[in-house]
């Protein structure tokens, strides 16, 4: 193994950081002389103190990560300088430094944190951000994309590590003492091990992605009726309020865990619990982590593919709202889609995570149920349960379903993953032959105008190898560039991943001179020209594998 | 109250100042319309002369004041595009106890006049929030308020529809949004219509050398299985994620047509995106959505007779004309 030292820098929130301990596992699986430091935000780095595979957990205190940890276009130099003079880490050589953070920020502290090796978001020499490596790439690209990808957080992580995606459990190690410990205050409350448990989580970190309150009193009511469940409610102080329903009328005895289960005892808590019901939120990723089985919630800019619950068995319940996930530009004052989701449904996708037969909803059209499995390549995949073909909500999301498998069948070989021997799309097959005919259109089209691009470059640099080179014919091939540009930035096509993609390797590009830069847009052309030629193979192989099934 | 409600000169607000006109007078309060359409003609004539433009509008300002002098109103209520553009005579209006109001029922980043007029009405009404509300406060306007556009119960009488069914439509102006999508739309029979489509070179363009008419409008409208309601953009690639909600929603949903719109993010606050109108936030599942709801005949009807019940209770002009009374009562 020839990196010694890898920093991780993970300056996010709760659930995105244990997304990320996954790759952290398998990094010391397969590099297990490697040291580990592990750069978190002091408030969520409470749990990841018992995790072996970490060798320095460096926890950045919240009021010195102001300043730090944003997305402000000007960077408050002060605020790094002061950083660096407090953590020593921060000044010692790496051999790979990880970016996971998703901030101007950490790219900039990216930038001045030395090490041979940067993955992730960090600074180019002129300022600008650059994302280095196909899966950093593909990870921002996504951001903005999300109905185009199949791939879960964690395993966007693990690929940036540069490592082989295979399924990972129980990431997040506790304490056998604290372990008893929340057991024994689980029984002050009148805890029953004998009956089934079920977790609540109340809220989310917005209050956008919180399922309405009385949704889950309805739930508990179903829970207690049809399964004799223990109800337990989690959640921090603040989100006390949430629980009002509860205590003012609930028929059914629940315990009440909300301001009394600090971060770090939270994980053992959760190992107590057979299923947690939970808004898109950080204790969501922590039951997954030790291995409680999560139904998660998604509505408003929460989205499963991307963040659901990682590992075999959870289900997700995703709003069918046409506007879900909300795009960043198009949050609603006053989310609805949270309301599609009813007690019913999610009642089934409790069932279905405990394996009870659980039958089909009526008047679910709100909502899709998903459970997660690992595909052949070590990839997770959320699989539709109920797949309702008569409605509007549901059948658009099963479109974007589709299209979803298709554009990932074709991402998946840049990234380095296996084709799946069983590929198969769900959905309705004259819509699957229209969708993979627009991919088809689009790569035309891409694959035109990349050539066109490639040969304006190449006329560039090559007039200017003449000993006069034609002033006027250089700035009509770079007018013709200019064009090029401008025409990939407004074309409509299914292939919106590779649009930012496109954008990610314009950004690489230096400031330099004419022939230098016809070299650079020169290379950036032929590595998307390369793209493309990727996609029409793996295009051609899904016609012949769906045309084999047929 | 008297009101008197000053009407626009030229534009799409038109008919919105006579419905107005006419809530006020369903509710009860003495309103007057002064109907300033009638010099439309006038105006394009003039508007590249400055004498005459300058003449027009002497026209048009002595019009308006002998109105308020004979009149005497208690408001004067204008409405985008209302020829009150004229600080100092606001002033006087003021002095003279009058309460000015204006209701902005213009994009504020497309339409900058806001600056000049806003500082001086007593209410200004918006049909957007923040960021608007932030310049507006800058601006020096502090008594501004949200009021969303609404549907015209008596535009509702007349007798349209029955010609030829369109299967999919949409009727409004070439902004460059619209321009880039409507290039991408393939078949589904698409038919477009509106004044300065003809410079678009669209195949689909039906109507596209004149403005059309409210009454055309609505016909199109119920003739249509499908109606296209893309809000402008000035940005070509721009789908869905603006603030507003345009009257064109409203005018759909009152009619009881079937329509599919671009997400907004105050649409929420008087539909359901996912009952009532469908709102969607890319141009590929407007297509997609397009041929689903050609072969759901049941399911479109149901959507479109659920948006219209909630314009019905929440969304007519009286319902708006009640609230500012409200408001003007407080």
């Amino acid at each position: 193994m020839p990196h010694k030292k890898i920093l991780i820098l993970h300056l996010s929130r709760l659930g995105d950081m244990i997304q990320s301990l996954p790759s952290v596992k398998l990094l010391k699986e397969d590099y297990p002389e490697s040291e580990i430091t592990y750069f978190g935000i002091e408030d969520f780095c409470v749990p990841l103190k018992n995790i072996p595979w970490i060798d320095n957990l460096v926890a950045i205190p919240s009021h010195d990560i102001k300043g730090i940890s944003t997305e402000d276009a000007d960077i408050d130099i002060d605020a790094f300088d002061r950083l660096f003079q407090k953590i020593p880490e921060l000044n010692t050589h790496y051999d790979v430094l990880l970016n996971m953070t998703h901030n101007r920020g950490s790219s900039y502290l990216s930038q001045r944190i030395k090490a041979d090796e940067k993955r992730g978001r960090i600074f180019s020499k002129e300022n600008e951000i650059v994302i280095a490596g196909n899966w950093g790439k593909y990870l921002f690209a996504v951001a903005r994309n999300r109905n185009d990808n199949l791939l879960n957080l964690v395993d966007l992580y693990v690929g940036m590590a540069g490592l082989r995606n295979s399924p990972v459990s129980c990431y997040l190690p506790t304490d056998s003492e604290v372990d008893q410990q929340c057991l024994n205050r689980l029984k002050e409350h009148g805890f029953d091990s004998g009956r089934l448990v079920i977790g609540f989580q109340l809220g989310a970190s917005k209050s956008l992605r919180t399922w309405p309150p009385e949704y889950f009193f309805s739930l508990g009511k179903l829970l207690d009726e049809q399964l004799d469940a223990q109800i337990i409610l989690f959640g921090s102080e603040r989100e006390k309020a949430l629980a009002d329903q509860f205590h003012k009328s609930a028929p059914f005895t629940f315990i009440d865990l909300i301001g009394r289960t600090p971060l770090a005892d939270l994980p053992s808590f959760l190992k107590n619990v057979n299923v947690l019901v939970s808004n898109d939120t950080g204790p969501m990723h922590i039951a997954a982590a030790v291995g409680t089985k999560v139904v998660g919630i998604f509505m408003s800019t929460a989205y499963f593919r991307i963040t659901g619950p990682y590992g075999h068995g959870h289900i997700a319940v995703q709003s069918n709202y046409p506007c879900a996930p909300c795009l960043d530009s198009t949050i609603c004052s006053q989310p609805l889609c949270g309301k599609s989701i009813s007690p019913e449904t999610v009642l089934q996708g409790v069932k279905l995570a405990l394996g009870i037969e659980a039958g089909l909803t009526d008047g679910s059209n709100g909502a899709s149920l998903y459970i997660s499995d690992f595909n052949e390549n070590g990839t997770m995949i959320y699989k539709i349960l109920d797949e309702k073909n008569d409605r509007f909500l549901p059948r658009l999301r099963s479109f974007h379903d589709s299209k979803a498998f298709v554009s990932q069948a074709l991402w998946n070989e840049w990234l380095g993953l296996k084709p799946d021997s069983d590929f198969q799309i769900t959905g309705n097959n004259d819509e699957i032959a229209d969708t993979l005919q627009d991919y088809k259109n689009a790569c035309l089209l891409y694959r035109k105008l990349y050539a066109q691009g490639v040969k304006a470059c190449q006329n560039i640099i090559s007039e200017f190898r003449k000993a006069r080179p034609r002033v006027e014919f250089i700035q009509d091939k770079i007018t013709h560039i200019e064009q090029i540009e401008n025409e990939i930035k407004n074309v409509e096509s299914p292939l919106a991943i590779l649009k930012d993609i496109h954008e990610l390797y314009s950004t690489e590009s230096e400031y330099c001179n004419f022939p230098r830069l016809a070299h650079e847009f020169l290379n950036k052309y032929s590595k998307l020209e390369e793209i493309i030629h990727c996609f029409e193979g793996r295009l051609n192989q899904i016609n012949q594998t769906l045309s084999q099934n047929a | 109250m008297r009101i008197l409600v000053v009407g626009a000169i030229q534009g799409g607000t038109i008919p919105m100042c006579r419905a107005i006109h006419q809530a006020f007078i369903d509710i009860g309060q003495q309103s007057e319309l002064l109907d300033f359409s009638e010099f439309q003609k006038e105006f394009f004539e003039t508007r590249n002369d400055n004498d005459r433009s300058y003449q027009f509008f002497l026209k048009i300002k002595i019009t308006l004041l002998e109105k308020v002098a004979g009149f005497q109103p208690d408001v004067i209520f204008g409405i985008a595009q209302s020829p009150l553009h004229d600080a100092d005579m606001l002033t006087e209006f003021k002095k003279a106890g009058i309460t000015l109001c204006f209701w902005f029922m213009e994009d504020y980043r497309i339409f900058d006049y806001w600056k000049k007029i806003a500082p001086c009405f007593d209410h200004f009404f918006t049909i957007q929030k923040d960021p608007f509300w932030k310049e507006l406060k800058d601006a020096g306007c502090t008594n501004y308020r949200y009021l969303p556009m609404a549907f015209d119960t008596h535009a509702d009488c007349t007798e349209t529809g029955e010609g030829k069914a369109i299967p999919v439509s949409f009727v409004g102006a070439p902004y460059p949004n619209r321009v880039h999508f409507f290039s991408t739309f393939l078949n589904d029979g698409f038919q477009i219509f509106g004044e300065d489509w003809n410079r678009n070179k669209n195949p689909w363009v039906v109507t596209g050398d004149r403005r059309i008419t409210e009454n055309e409008a609505y016909d199109i409208y119920r003739r249509s299985l499908v109606n296209i309601n893309l809000h402008s953009s000035p940005f070509p690639g721009e789908f869905g994620g603006g603030d507003f909600v345009n009257p064109r929603t409203f005018e759909l949903a009152g009619l009881g047509v079937f329509q599919l719109m671009d997400m907004r993010k105050l649409l929420t606050l008087h539909f359901d995106p996912g009952e009532e109108v469908i709102a969607l936030t890319s141009w590929e599942d407007m297509k997609w959505a397009v041929k689903y709801f050609l072969r759901h005949d049941e399911e479109r009807k149901a959507f479109a007779e659920k948006a219209r019940a909630r314009v019905m209770k929440e969304h007519t002009y009286r319902r708006r004309a009640e609230e500012i009374i409200e408001i003007l009562s407080n």
